[in-house]
């Protein structure tokens, strides 16, 4: 990213994704590739090139298809985020490929990616100061700005709107859910990101909070939480330590399985009972920090007001 | 959220089951079956959030197959709850698909809340179940 200080002072505008983000697709040849391009395209994102081993010199929607990573960046020049379509199992060499080409940001979409996989790629990513958004993430819209991955799919602006609240949630269905809501109360969204429910995760809620306290246009941040993880936790204590400064908005969804057994497994592969923190471990820590805890999911508009006014 | 909203307006879940990432509508039948494959079921509830990248169209195609196969044929009510890619040609084919095979669908798109959803299933099954009482009684149908 070559930009002067002055020309970031104009455009913070949001976090993760801008109207200059250039994004590299790896396995846009493939059928959500491709799907992805011609939404991202439409969204007027700078998709300045894809990948599929192989298929080299072919074009997808007039994007330029390489076989290499490294051979992409050769021709159109650096990239600021790549995005991660290849089946589950191709998933690691993939992201390792991209990472070790030193890409900012590596959103990977992938779902059912193996664990240990996973875990390879993270490790890889911490060693060379890469940010893994995912797996198992639909990505992250900044709107009226840009998005990476495929967040709102082909009509991102029936739920966002451009605005200073910043959005977190692992699930992708309730990141537009959560944007429909808040748009519908007159609140717009910075950025509203899906940071994927696998049980291990690149981006956590923490650290995106880190990046909407130093975004200007950010005013609160709202997080949908969910059964099992600490990732909550984590979040209540950057407020504590006073590492994170605004107003944030929790809503803890799935308090009925603390009535499951331990260890029950739920929708997300990360949503294990009683994994880390329980449901009431989470809202204490929470209300102690001084989060503001949205007791159904209609009223966080309410606490949005309250907050911002 | 689906859960904590049923439970909240009242009612029991008897069963439950979920599909993410797009899947084909042989998944989403044999799902629904399954599912559904219990005695004493007083309503359906087929909710989500507002897909970004599922095919709405496609997977609840694979609801009404499964629908279908289900035995003895559902007479609760169904109510739908979801939007995203294709919501418009899928809900238009659940009405057309109810009114041939006459089940009770009930469709609410992304502008009625989930919540709002649960709850009106909640009522719909707290109906069936005294309309079916009183069909065991009188020994004849209401409608």
């Amino acid at each position: 990213m070559e930009r002067n200080n002055f020309e970031l002072l104009i455009i913070s505008m949001a976090i993760l994704v801008d109207r200059e983000t250039r994004v590299l697709i790896q396995g846009i040849t493939g059928r959500s590739g491709v799907q992805v391009t011609s939404e991202l395209l439409d969204y007027g994102v700078k998709v300045v090139a894809g990948v599929t081993p192989g298929k080299g010199g072919q074009e997808v929607d007039t994007v330029p298809v390489f076989n290499s990573v490294s051979e992409a960046i050769k021709t159109v020049g650096e990239v600021d985020v790549a995005m991660v379509y290849v089946p589950p199992l191709l998933a690691r060499t993939a992201a390792m490929e991209a990472i070790e080409a030193k890409i900012a940001l590596i959103h990977i979409f992938v779902e059912k990616m193996p664990i240990f996989d996973v875990c390879q790629v993270l490790s890889l990513a911490a060693k060379n100061q890469v940010r893994v958004l995912g797996p198992a993430s639909v990505g992250a819209i900044s709107p009226g700005e840009g998005k990476i991955g495929s967040i709102g799919g082909p009509a991102p602006d029936n739920v966002f709107s451009k605005g200073p609240i910043g959005i977190i949630s692992r699930s992708g269905g309730m990141c537009s859910e959560l944007g429909l809501l808040i748009t519908n109360s007159g609140f717009g969204q910075s950025t509203v990101v899906g940071i994927g429910g696998d049980l291990l995760s690149g981006t956590s809620y923490a650290d995106l909070l880190l990046e909407f306290e130093k975004d200007s246009h950010t005013r609160a941040v709202v997080i949908f939480g969910e059964v099992g993880g600490s990732g909550e936790i984590e979040a209540a204590k950057l407020i504590t330590d006073r590492k994170f400064t605004k107003p944030l908005i929790v809503f803890l969804a799935g308090k009925f399985a603390e009535k499951l057994p331990r260890d029950t497994s739920l929708g997300h592969a990360g949503a294990i009972v009683g994994l880390e923190a329980t449901m009431q471990q989470k809202i204490k820590v929470l209300k102690e920090a001084g989060a503001l805890l949205a007791e159904n999911f209609k009223k966080i508009p309410d606490l949005i007001k309250k907050a911002i006014g | 959220m689906v859960m904590d909203s049923v439970i909240d307006a009242g009612g029991r879940p008897a069963n439950y089951t979920e599909y993410s990432g797009n899947p084909p509508a042989e998944k989403v039948q044999k799902l629904t079956k399954i599912a559904l494959d219990r005695e004493g079921l007083s309503g359906c509830l087929v909710a989500g959030a507002v897909a970004n990248f599922t095919d709405i169209h496609e997977t609840l195609r694979g609801f009404v197959e499964g629908l279908r196969q289900v035995r003895p044929k559902p007479t609760y009510p169904i109510v739908i709850r979801r939007g995203g890619p294709k919501q418009e040609e899928a809900y238009e084919m659940l009405a057309k698909a109810a009114k041939k095979e006459d089940f009770d669908i009930h469709l609410f798109g992304p502008e009625t809340p989930i919540s709002v959803a649960c709850q009106k299933m909640v009522e719909l099954s707290e109906q069936f179940k005294v309309q079916s009482a009183k069909f065991k009684v009188n020994g004849k149908k209401q409608f």
